[in-house]
């Protein structure tokens, strides 16, 4: 029965004030960039924009998102199906493998291709990189959907007389539909925000132009100016998804029990469907990690320093905890009041955290350069502000995974919790959170994972003295010591990958009982 | 004192009133079952008590303690109730001791806890699960846990929502009986919100019936059933056949004939009234049965339209001489046919609302 | 497990989470990367250097030892670390800015965020290598060349309008990502105006060029015969010799002279920030890299040009007096933007 919600139902103070503050950090960027795109007045702001440049990038940019969202949406589904809903061979195995690409940095993926052949850069090779790279974010939270869907549904159709493929494609997929539009926003603000895919690639978008315009001129308030216009479309793509889907769930990758489901057999399509997955996999993974091996035996620079890696890993995994850390510690209270309330308040602090996801992280580590000289001294160039700066960039991440998990935990526990004595902080604390765990968990080892591969905004704002791999891996393939930068790369995926493994095991996508055949 | 004391309470979502001046008090031990349709506004009445949802207006007392009024709002956990939902919502990361003790004061011994804990559990019938985890239990056994937790405590009111829609009929009734049981052990008030005629009836020491945001009548189950207060009370509280009649004194002419006045008012009105009459009230006599029992004529003919069979009785359908339809049980031994002729007369008296 | 002591432990986690987060915000940071652990000198250097940590690295290890100064390093690519230290302003850690080309330290001039140097250094270095107001130094300094293969070119361009022969139609590369070509292309506008780089750049396109993501790739390129020339530094030629040997490589780098735009030396330096918290030890540091032997470090570990006068060049490249480099001031090479929108408009910002 409907539960109807009191408009009076007012939003805890204990949550509603961290969560406030996650949307202040959340914007933090803003300050600089107003601050510096107005430093040469209104005037220049308004030149800057109606010049047909600007606008010409804009829809470059746009082109390169629609056509790597499309390909997610795309493989990601067709993927997610698979592994769920078929009879697809090893699918527990292929599940975790479809995830493990996030572990690959966009610009070592970038380099691999385009080293392999040159012709490739430009638009097409921006698309087939970041398509290659970003599917799992919508892999991942369709496969949780459609492993936690009533079988009813699609036992009624198949009763009626559709064809199981017909069902899958009408039925399955049309309900989880939220799941792919969560999925699809975090590919599209990752497009309009990456650099290290589109600079390899040379396509001009936007971002990479941002990013030159900070690098060149060295006139910030022109910079300032266009990540400005990208924070704009950042918006629209965030207020369209919120239209499209209506009430609630983005990500949900964890919490709520999978349930068994109706396998379709594959039967002569089998070649076909394994033939689909390897290929997404010989790309997206194979590809990229061959050619590491590669580098490997180049032989001519290698005399690489083990104990330089070692630090490195240390150095790495302490910020990208720490980050981690930080930014679910904000994301929690954000999360968990969006899953529950629709009010004006928590809708625009939602969105305001989505903010920071659009914006090329060069724009973030200067705006963080920016805050930190100006209002926080002490921790300049100190884990605290890495970790803040990484909570800025990978907030959205957090929050939607947080918010999927509390969403899957039914209101009516919390009610009762209440009745039997228990405030709301404490409902939360000892209930819903506990159900949410999973899925908070997951949160967290997707934050971690992108923050180890995190490469801009570590340089400029990493504690003097500490290196981290994706810095160490720069700064060799900058000079072509490839061989020396295989090491880097290759811990620095075998890193990432391990928080990817907890990601799969936190969205539980297949239930306990399915064997990895058809379900009895 | 009495254990809840609602006056006046008004609810609104936007345009949509839901409690539109609702009245109601229930005693000390007493077991109230809010009876109404879908949409009537009984789970919103529940949720107000419990302190989830604010009215825009009138006051909810607790024992002696205003909870809900005009600038006043006590939020839940401060109010002392027990709730057990619709889908039992036991927390699944829970054991079933863990469960119950959920809202025993952590100040209290483990001893003590675990004392009460047994207790309660004993209580439902469940002595010993403490350890069982609650996607181990049935349904059953599930809403059992979630009576035992809301009990633990000791609240001043307990209250139930439609707690046994989710479980199938036969578990219903058995689950019925021990909840009752329960209940008048612990000697607790109790609120059940039911649109079960059947349940309402049989659990409570009276039953409040909601229409349209409002108490239409509040009563124990025998006079609810025998003397509705309107139409469509009447018609919620059991199957109901509605005949149009002529008031005559204590007297009303019916197509079936004359019936009684169950409350007659002494200053009743003649005039057309609508009359209300239990299908179990009419009694069918075939004609065989009639010739056998050589009894006089009494009552009038009818024809049957068609019969049901439930096992243990028929729901017939009768068209009278004038042409009006209607349906009685029949408990004889004899299958009645379509076409057949019978003789229908009414027991008992009849309920008259002035049309 | 009992479920108080699972409680125990998540709190136990939280809380040296919580700590570590703590502590290695109260810490200094890491360990070390640029330089061993100082021995007892309080003095720690900060260097913001836009020239490769790994190139630089033995070199500062030296001036470690030498001067008991320890240095941290801080690397980062040269135009970013400019907008960082432009965006720190007075409160910049920074004690020293290495960058890898002129543009940047004019910029930051141009703010006035360095101070002057001592006559003693400045001297060291001659004019052209240096801000005429002391401001900034020149370390080494990197001649564009074209690099050829003297198999398909046995005649190659004295001058860079060589490169626009309709012969040579398919058979350039470029990196068009690269710093040093956004210099040039920046000497170009500064030597003949707007219209006459447009016009050069114009028919640049019109011959074809191949895009490479760098200039190492584009060496490589002329070397095994892909393409007969490109425009790059003069030094990746003698990296490629270094590491496989003179026998082994076939291209060749042809110097331009007589104050081509191709011909363009730019320079490597360093500016002490007018904040700098540590001056002395900055200036200690200037000076050990205009020593004899940093310039020699420079000669012969990463092939560029010493700038101090008594340092021999790499072997087998020309001497710097005898290079013709055009005359501009190094520092104008940082009005990028109008390059960078330059090669927008002609439509050879990425291809």
């Amino acid at each position: 029965m409907a539960r109807l919600r009191s408009p009076r139902d007012r939003a805890p103070v204990l949550l509603l004030i961290p969560a406030v503050a996650a949307a202040i950090v959340a914007l933090l960027p803003l300050w600089y960039l107003i601050d510096q795109a107005t430093s040469q007045g209104f005037g220049a702001v308004w030149d800057e924009i109606v010049q047909d440049r600007t606008l010409w990038l804009v829809l470059r940019s746009l082109g390169l998102t629609a056509v790597v969202t499309t390909g997610c949406v795309v493989i990601g589904v067709i993927a997610a199906v698979l592994v769920v809903k078929t009879s697809l061979p090893g699918r527990r195995i292929w599940h975790v493998a479809l995830t493990v690409p996030l572990a690959i940095p966009s610009y070592v993926a970038a380099y691999t291709w385009v080293s392999w052949r040159p012709e490739i850069a430009g638009f097409g090779g921006a698309a087939l990189v970041l398509t290659l790279g970003s599917f799992p974010y919508v892999y991942l939270p369709v496969a949780s959907a459609l492993s936690r869907l009533d079988p009813a549904t699609e036992e009624v159709a198949t009763s009626l007389g559709l064809a199981p493929w017909r069902v899958l494609l009408t039925v399955s997929v049309r309900q989880v539909r939220p799941a792919i539009g969560a999925g699809a926003l975090l590919v599209a603000l990752y497009v309009l925000s990456d650099f290290g895919a589109v600079g390899t690639m040379r396509y001009e978008a936007f971002s990479w132009v941002i990013y030159g315009a900070f690098r060149s001129g060295f006139n910030p308030a022109r910079a300032a100016i266009l990540a400005c216009v990208l924070v704009a479309v950042a918006a629209v793509f965030v207020a369209a998804e919120s239209r499209l889907r209506g009430r609630p769930s983005f990500i949900r990758l964890g919490a709520g029990a999978p349930r068994p489901q109706q396998a379709v057999a594959l039967g002569r399509a089998t070649p076909v469907a394994l033939g689909f997955t390897t290929a997404v996999l010989a790309l997206a993974l194979g590809f990229p990690v061959v050619n590491l091996a590669i580098w490997f035996n180049r032989g001519l620079s290698a005399d690489f320093d083990l104990g330089a890696i070692g630090s490195a890993l240390g150095d790495t995994l302490l910020l990208s905890a720490a980050g981690a850390l930080l930014t679910m510690a904000l994301a929690i209270p954000v999360g968990a009041l969006a899953a529950r309330r629709r009010g004006p308040l928590v809708q625009l602090v939602e969105r305001a955290t989505y903010i920071g996801h659009g914006l090329p992280a060069i724009v973030i580590a200067l705006s963080m350069v920016f805050v930190g000289v100006h209002l926080l001294e002490p921790i300049y160039q100190r884990t605290p502000l890495v970790a803040l700066a990484y909570a800025v960039l990978f907030l959205p991440l957090g929050v939607g995974a947080v918010r999927g998990a509390v969403e899957q935990s039914p209101v009516v526990l919390e009610e009762v919790g209440r009745s039997l004595g228990y405030s709301p902080m404490a409902v939360l604390r000892r209930i819903t959170l506990r159900l949410a765990a999973p899925g908070v968990a997951a949160g967290t080892a997707l934050v971690m994972l992108t923050a180890v591969k995190e490469l801009p905004a570590t340089l400029l704002l990493h504690p003097t003295g500490s290196e981290t791999l994706a810095m160490g891996l720069w700064s060799n393939t900058n000079i072509g010591r490839y061989a020396a930068a295989a090491p880097y790369a290759a811990t620095l995926v075998l890193l990432a990958s391990v928080p990817t493994l907890v990601l799969t095991r936190m969205s539980r996508t297949l239930a306990p009982n399915d064997a990895g055949g058809l379900t009895p | 004192m009495s254990a809840l004391a609602i006056r006046d309470l008004h609810l609104a979502y936007g345009s949509t009133v839901v409690l539109d001046g609702l009245d109601l008090t229930v005693a000390n031990g007493e077991v109230v079952s809010v009876l109404g349709p879908s949409g009537c506004g009984k789970t919103t009445l529940l949720r107000v008590i419990a302190g989830f949802e604010r009215p825009s207006g009138g006051s909810v007392t607790i024992g002696d303690v205003a909870v809900a009024g005009p600038g006043l709002w006590v939020p839940p956990e401060r109010r002392r109730l027990g709730i057990v939902p619709q889908e039992g919502a036991l927390f699944p990361h829970l054991d079933v001791g863990d469960n119950v003790g959920f809202g025993l004061a952590r100040r209290q011994t483990h001893r003590d806890r675990d004392a009460r804990i047994a207790e309660a559990l004993e209580l439902v019938g469940l002595g010993g699960y403490e350890r069982r985890r609650p996607d181990q239990l049935s349904g059953g056994q599930q809403q059992r846990v979630a009576l035992a937790r809301a009990l633990a405590p000791e609240p001043s009111i307990v209250l139930l929502d439609e707690p046994f829609s989710a479980l199938d009929s036969g578990l219903r009734a058995q689950l019925r009986d021990e909840v009752r049981r329960v209940l008048a052990i612990a000697g607790a008030t109790a609120l059940i919100v039911t649109h079960d005629q059947e349940e309402a009836l049989s659990m409570a020491d009276a039953v409040a019936v909601l229409d349209q945001g409002r108490v239409a009548q509040i009563a124990d189950p025998v006079t609810l059933y025998r003397q509705p207060a309107t139409l469509s009370v009447a018609k919620f509280v059991g199957d109901a056949v509605v005949l149009s009649g002529e008031r005559h004194g204590a007297l009303l002419t019916t197509a079936l004939g004359e019936l009684v006045d169950a409350t007659p008012a002494s200053d009743a009105i003649t005039g057309p009234v609508t009359v209300v009459v239990r299908p179990e009230q009419i009694i069918i006599a075939t004609d065989t049965a009639r010739a056998g029992a050589n009894d006089a004529a009494t009552g009038v003919r009818a024809t049957v339209v068609c019969s049901t069979f439930f096992g243990r009785d028929a729901s017939v359908q009768l068209r009278l001489a004038d042409g009006t339809l209607t349906t009685a049980r029949f408990g004889g031994r004899d299958v009645l046919v379509a076409g057949e002729q019978v003789t229908v007369r009414v027991e008992g008296s009849a309920v008259a609302f002035t049309r | 497990m009992k479920r108080s002591t699972r409680q125990g432990l998540r709190k136990l986690a939280a809380l040296t989470a919580a700590c570590t987060l703590f502590a290695s915000g109260c810490s200094d940071g890491g360990s070390s990367g640029g330089g061993d652990q100082s021995d007892g000198d309080a003095t720690t250097l900060t260097v913001y250097s836009g020239r490769n940590v790994e190139l630089i690295e033995p070199l500062v290890e030296i001036f470690e030892k030498e001067s008991g100064i320890d240095v941290e390093l801080r690397g980062g690519g040269t135009p970013e670390l400019a907008a960082q230290i432009l965006t720190e302003g007075d409160n910049s850690p920074a004690d020293i800015f290495f960058a890898q080309d002129a543009g940047a330290l004019g910029a930051v001039a141009k703010t006035g965020q360095f101070e002057k140097l001592p006559a003693d250094i400045i001297d060291l270095v001659p004019d052209t290598y240096r801000a005429a107001d002391s401001t900034w130094v020149g370390t080494s300094g990197r001649s564009r060349v074209i690099v050829y293969n003297p198999d398909l070119v046995p005649d190659p361009p004295t001058e860079i309008d060589g490169l626009l022969d309709p012969q040579w139609k398919g058979q350039l590369g470029f990196a068009p990502t690269n710093a040093s070509w956004h210099s040039f292309v920046t000497a170009l506008r500064l030597l003949r105006g707007e219209d006459g780089a447009r016009d050069w750049l114009e028919r640049f396109i019109a011959n074809e060029p191949q895009a490479y993501e760098n200039n190492a790739v584009v060496r490589d390129a002329v070397d095994a015969g892909d393409i007969a020339m490109g425009p790059i530094n003069h030094y990746y030629l003698y990296e490629l010799i270094d590491e496989v040997g003179a026998d082994k490589v076939t291209a060749k780098n042809q110097f331009l002279s007589g104050g081509d735009p191709g011909g363009l030396v730019n320079v490597a330096g360093v500016g002490i920030l007018a904040s700098a918290p540590h001056r002395d030890a900055a200036l200690e540091f200037v000076r050990f890299l205009l020593g004899a032997e940093a310039q020699e470090y420079f000669a012969t570990a990463t092939f560029e040009y010493p700038l101090v006068a008594g340092v021999d060049p790499p072997e087998g490249v020309p001497s710097l007096d005898s290079l013709e480099p055009p005359e501009i001031d190094l520092a104008d090479l940082d009005s990028l933007e109008e390059t960078l929108d330059l090669l927008a408009e002609v439509g050879l910002l990425t291809r």
